[in-house]
C-alpha cells in the first residue's frame, strides 16, 4: 500500500515534472527568429524524379502528383496497410434529434464499428443538418479535440453562446447559409500515441504477429486521416449531405491530419488548416519552432521511416508545400496565427507560396507573391487562401466566419 | 422511518444546494426574440428624481449624477460603509522584473495590504509598463479575480507568444506604448464563492461590532470587487509608470458590470471597455431579454445588495435603469462589446443603453457617433467616438477582436494618434519583423 503510494506520488512528480518541462523545452534550443533559420532549399514540387519539368495537368496528375503522394506515404505519414481480412464498417445511429436548436436542424448521432478478426475499434461521430433547406447541403467535416462519444459532448451551448457547440464550433453561423457540420473526434481510433494498443485501428491492420505499425506504415497522423475517409464513406452514404461539397478542417496536430487527409482522399472537396504547423501546413525544411525532432519525440505520429530525417531535413525529397499542391485543384484554406511561434506561420505561407504553381497550372491564382499578405488581410476567393492573423494557438470566431466565406465562395460558384 | 427522513432530509438537501449551481434551470425560460420585449419606458436621464429637469453640466454633476450613483450604490451594487476602525491600505513591491518579455517591459508585483486591528488581508496586483516609454503610459486594467496569483499573468508559450496566460495579448498592448494592470479582486471575498451570502474576505474589516451580516444597503459582490478596484487605483496614484488618468478598466461578463460599476463610483478611471457584460452592466433591465432582474435576483442573489430584492418582480417601477450607469461614466470614454448570439446579454440592450445615455456625453460636448436607435451591422465597429460600439460575430467572452479594438480605442482617446491596424504594430514603418527569408540572405532556391 505505502510503496504504492509513493509510486504514486512519484509518477505525478514526474507528470508534473514534465509538463513544465516541455515548456521549458519549446523555449530552448528552438529556432524562432528567421534570422536564425538555416540555409534549406526546397525540393521542385514540378520537377519529376526523373528530372523532367511537369508543364501540363496530365503530366503533374499521371506522374508527378503520384509520385509525391509516394514519398508522402513512404518517408512522412506512412501507407495504409492491406489488413489479412477486409476491416468491416458498421454505423449504428445513437439517434436522432429532428429538433435541435429549436427545429434549426437535425442531429444524428452514429457510433461506427470497424472488425475483422484482429478485434473491434470504435468512432463516434455526429451530424448536424439544417432543417430549412431543400436538397442536400455542402457539408463542413471538423476532426475535433472534443470528443463526440456522449450526447453532453454534442449538445450545443445556452442563450450565453447561442447556436455555439459545446465543443466550440459556432454551429448557427453554419445553418444561417445553409451548411451541414459533421464532426468527429479525431484520434478516436488511434487512442494509444505509441503502442497502438486498445482502441487503436492500425492493430486491425497488422499480419501474423506484428506488433507496430512497420517502418512505412502509418502512425498516428495517418490513422486519424483513415478516420476521417471513414466519416466521409458515411457522409456519402446520408441523402442530406451533398457528398461533392464537404471541406475538411482540422486544428493543429488535426490540421496535419486533415491536409494528409485531403491529399490522399480527393472526395474531399476543400480542405481547411488551422495552426497546422509543422507536419500540415509548415516547411520542415526551416526547422522553425516544432521540428521534425519534436514531433518524433514522443509519440509515433509519422511513419517511422521519418525518423532518419530528425536533423537531416535536407535530405528529404518532399516538403510540406508539396502536400498542399497533391490538393489541387480543389481549394485549401491555411490559417496563421502570428504569436503561434511553434507553427512556424511564416513556414505555412512560403508553404503556401510554393505550392502556387500547381495551382496555376490548373488556371488557378494562389500565393504567388513572395511576400506574405497582411495580418488579418483574409483571401477567401482564391483556390489556395491564406491568412494570418492575429493572435496565437487556437479557434476564434473570425477564423469560423472566414472558413463560412470560403465554402460559401467557392461551393456556390460551382453551382447546384 | 428514520432512515427515510434522512433520506428526503439528503435530498432537500441536495435539491437546495444544486438549485444554486445548475445554468440550465438559471437560463430556462429567458427570452430572447425582439418580439418578446415588452412596452416599457425608460426613467428619463436627465429629470431627478423629484422631478427637476436638468439642463447644464452643472446640475448633472452636483445633483443628477450623485442621486443616480447613490441609489445604484444603496439598492443595486450596494455602498461601502464606513467601518468601526479605519481600514488602512499598504503597498509593498514583492518582485520587480525589469527584463519581462526579452526586455519588452518590466512587471512589478505588488501586495495590497487591508488591515485594521481585527484583521488583515491581502490582494496581490500586477502592472507591466513598457521600458521604452519616456513618459507615463496609457493602461488597461483587467478586471480578473484571481490571475495574479493563479499564474494568469505569467508569459503563455510559444503557441501563444507575447500572450500571458489568461490571454491578455500583453506583447501587442506594450509595442503600442499601452500599459496592463490587474488585481486579485477575488480575494477580498471569503468563504465559499458560490454561497448565497456573502462573508469573511474584506467584510470582516468593515463590520461594526457584533455585526455578522450585510447591512441592506451595504455591500454586493460587485461592490466588493469596485472597491477592489478602487483600491487598485489607490496604488496606481502613488507610482509613475503608469499615468492614473489614462486607466481604461477592461472586463468581461461579471468582471465587466464591476468594471461599470467602479467607473461609474470612481471617477479617476479613465475609460471603460465593456465585453459582453448584459444585466447590471451595459444592458437595460426593462427589455426583459435574456437574463433578467428578477432572475438575477433569484440566482445570484449575492451578486447584487440585498435591497435589490425589494425591485424582484416590479423592475417597472425601479427608478433606474442601465443606460442612467453608462451615463455616470460620461465624459470618459466608454467601449461596449456585444456578441452576436449571446442573447443573455442582449447586446441590443447595450445599444439602446448606450443611445440613451448620449444626452449626458452630448453636454460635455463629446461626439458619440450613433446614427440613430438601429443597432449596426454586424463586425461594424464605431471607434471615433466618445462611446465606442462593436456588435460582433460570436457569443459570450473576449474575442481577439476586441482586445485590437480596445487598444485603438486608447490610441485615438489617450493617445491621440490615428488607431493603428495591427500590421503596423507587428510590421513597424513597412519593415517586417518576420521576414521573407532571401531579405537575409538565407536564400531559398528551388532546385
Amino acid at each position: 500500500m505505502k510503496r504504492k503510494l509513493i509510486h504514486l506520488i512519484i509518477g505525478i512528480l514526474l507528470v508534473s515534472m514534465n509538463a513544465t518541462g516541455q515548456d521549458k523545452e519549446w523555449e530552448n534550443n528552438v529556432i524562432y527568429s528567421e534570422s536564425k533559420v538555416p540555409f534549406y532549399e526546397l525540393p521542385d514540387v514540378m520537377m519529376t524524379i526523373e528530372g523532367k519539368r511537369v508543364t501540363t495537368v496530365q503530366e503533374w496528375e499521371q506522374v508527378r502528383r503520384p509520385q509525391i503522394m509516394g514519398m508522402f506515404a513512404g518517408l512522412i505519414y506512412g501507407r495504409i496497410p492491406e489488413p489479412e481480412q477486409p476491416v468491416m464498417q458498421v454505423n449504428e445511429v445513437l439517434s436522432v434529434d429532428k429538433n435541435f436548436l429549436d427545429g434549426k436542424c437535425t442531429l444524428k448521432h452514429l457510433l461506427i464499428k470497424f472488425s475483422n478478426h484482429r478485434g473491434e475499434v470504435k468512432m463516434h461521430m455526429v451530424v448536424y443538418t439544417p432543417n430549412n433547406v431543400a436538397g442536400p447541403v455542402p457539408t463542413l467535416l471538423q476532426l475535433s479535440f472534443s470528443g463526440v462519444e456522449s450526447s453532453g459532448d454534442i449538445g450545443a451551448n445556452n442563450v450565453q453562446s447561442y447556436g455555439n457547440l459545446n465543443s466550440g464550433l459556432p454551429l448557427i453561423y453554419f445553418l444561417n447559409k445553409g451548411f451541414g457540420v459533421a464532426i468527429i473526434h479525431g484520434g478516436e481510433v488511434v487512442s494509444d500515441e505509441n503502442g497502438f494498443g486498445g482502441n487503436s485501428v492500425q492493430r486491425l491492420y497488422y499480419h501474423g504477429n506484428q506488433s507496430l505499425p512497420r517502418a512505412d506504415e502509418w502512425g498516428v497522423l495517418g490513422g486519424i486521416a483513415w478516420q476521417a475517409s471513414r466519416a466521409m464513406d458515411y457522409l456519402e452514404s446520408d441523402a442530406a449531405i451533398d457528398k461533392s461539397k464537404v471541406a475538411i478542417l482540422g486544428f493543429s496536430k488535426l490540421g496535419k491530419s486533415a491536409l494528409w487527409a485531403a491529399a490522399q482522399d480527393t472526395r474531399f472537396a476543400m480542405a481547411f488548416s488551422q495552426n497546422s504547423g509543422c507536419g500540415g501546413a509548415a516547411l520542415w525544411g526551416r526547422i522553425y519552432g516544432e521540428n521534425m525532432k519534436y514531433t518524433f519525440r514522443n509519440n509515433r505520429w509519422l511513419c517511422e521511416n521519418g525518423r532518419k530525417f530528425v536533423g537531416n531535413e535536407d535530405d528529404l525529397s518532399v516538403d510540406q508545400h508539396m502536400l498542399l499542391a497533391a490538393i489541387a485543384p480543389r481549394p485549401v484554406y491555411i490559417t496563421s496565427g502570428i504569436d503561434d511561434n511553434w507553427a512556424d506561420p511564416m513556414g505555412e505561407y512560403l508553404s503556401a507560396h510554393f505550392a502556387t504553381p500547381v495551382f496555376e497550372l490548373y488556371g488557378l491564382t494562389g500565393q504567388p507573391s513572395p511576400e506574405r499578405p497582411k495580418l488579418n488581410e483574409p483571401s477567401e476567393d482564391r483556390a489556395l487562401s491564406y491568412v494570418v492573423r492575429t493572435s496565437g494557438h487556437g479557434y476564434f470566431q473570425s477564423d469560423w466566419d472566414r472558413y463560412i466565406k470560403c465554402m460559401e465562395f467557392h461551393f456556390k460558384k460551382q453551382g447546384k | 422511518m428514520k432512515n427515510k427522513i434522512i433520506r428526503i432530509a439528503l435530498l432537500v438537501m441536495f435539491l437546495i444546494s444544486t438549485r444554486a449551481y445548475s445554468q440550465e434551470d438559471k437560463f430556462a425560460g429567458a427570452l430572447t426574440r425582439e418580439s418578446d420585449v415588452p412596452n416599457y419606458t425608460l426613467p428619463d436621464l436627465l429629470t431627478t428624481f423629484s422631478g427637476k429637469k436638468i439642463t447644464s453640466i452643472g446640475q448633472w454633476e452636483k445633483e443628477r449624477r450623485p442621486e443616480i450613483v447613490k441609489f445604484f450604490a444603496e439598492n443595486i451594487y450596494g455602498k461601502v460603509p464606513v467601518p468601526a476602525e479605519t481600514v488602512t491600505k499598504s503597498f509593498k513591491l514583492l518582485s520587480e522584473d525589469k527584463n519581462f518579455m526579452e526586455g519588452l517591459c518590466t512587471r512589478r508585483i505588488i501586495l495590497v495590504t487591508f488591515s485594521n486591528s481585527k484583521k488583515s488581508l491581502d490582494m496581490q496586483l500586477v502592472t507591466f509598463v513598457p521600458n521604452n516609454a519616456s513618459k507615463p503610459v496609457p493602461a488597461i486594467y483587467h478586471v480578473n479575480h484571481g490571475g495574479v496569483k493563479g499564474g494568469g499573468y505569467d508569459l503563455s508559450n510559444s503557441q501563444r507568444y507575447g500572450q500571458v496566460n489568461c490571454g491578455v495579448p500583453l506583447r501587442q498592448l506594450i509595442l503600442r506604448g499601452i500599459g496592463l494592470v490587474a488585481s486579485d479582486i477575488g480575494e477580498l471575498i471569503g468563504g465559499d464563492n458560490r454561497a448565497e451570502l456573502l462573508s469573511g474576505g474584506i467584510l470582516d474589516l468593515y463590520f461594526q461590532p457584533g455585526q455578522t451580516n450585510t447591512k441592506d444597503d451595504e455591500w454586493g459582490m460587485m461592490a466588493i470587487w469596485s472597491f477592489g478596484l478602487s483600491s487598485g487605483m489607490d496604488y496606481l496614484e502613488t507610482q509613475k509608470e503608469i499615468n492614473p488618468r489614462q486607466v481604461a478598466l477592461m472586463g468581461c461578463s461579471v468582471l465587466g458590470k464591476v468594471a461599470l460599476w467602479a467607473a461609474a463610483q470612481d471617477q479617476r478611471f479613465g475609460m471603460v471597455l465593456s465585453n459582453t457584460t448584459g444585466h447590471a452592466g451595459d444592458a437595460i433591465w426593462r427589455r426583459q431579454i435574456g437574463e433578467t432582474y428578477d432572475n438575477m435576483c433569484e440566482w445570484l442573489p449575492r451578486w447584487l445588495v440585498r435591497n435589490a430584492q425589494k425591485y424582484k418582480g416590479r423592475v417597472a417601477e425601479l427608478p433606474v435603469d442601465q443606460h442612467m450607469l453608462l451615463a455616470c461614466i460620461a465624459p470618459r470614454p466608454l467601449f461596449i462589446s456585444s456578441g452576436e448570439y449571446d442573447y443573455w446579454a442582449d447586446g441590443k440592450g447595450a445599444w439602446i443603453s448606450a443611445n440613451h445615455a448620449i444626452p449626458v456625453y452630448k453636454m460635455y460636448g463629446k461626439n458619440v457617433a450613433f446614427e440613430s436607435e438601429n443597432q449596426p451591422e454586424v463586425n461594424t465597429v464605431i471607434m471615433k467616438s466618445a462611446i465606442g460600439y462593436n456588435l460582433r460575430t460570436g457569443f459570450h467572452g473576449t474575442d481577439q477582436r476586441d482586445w485590437e479594438n480596445y487598444m485603438k480605442f486608447i490610441e485615438y482617446h489617450f493617445m491621440k494618434i490615428e488607431p493603428r491596424d495591427a500590421q503596423a504594430i507587428y510590421y513597424p514603418e513597412g519593415e517586417l519583423i518576420d521576414h521573407y527569408p532571401n531579405k537575409s540572405g538565407k536564400a531559398v532556391i528551388i532546385r
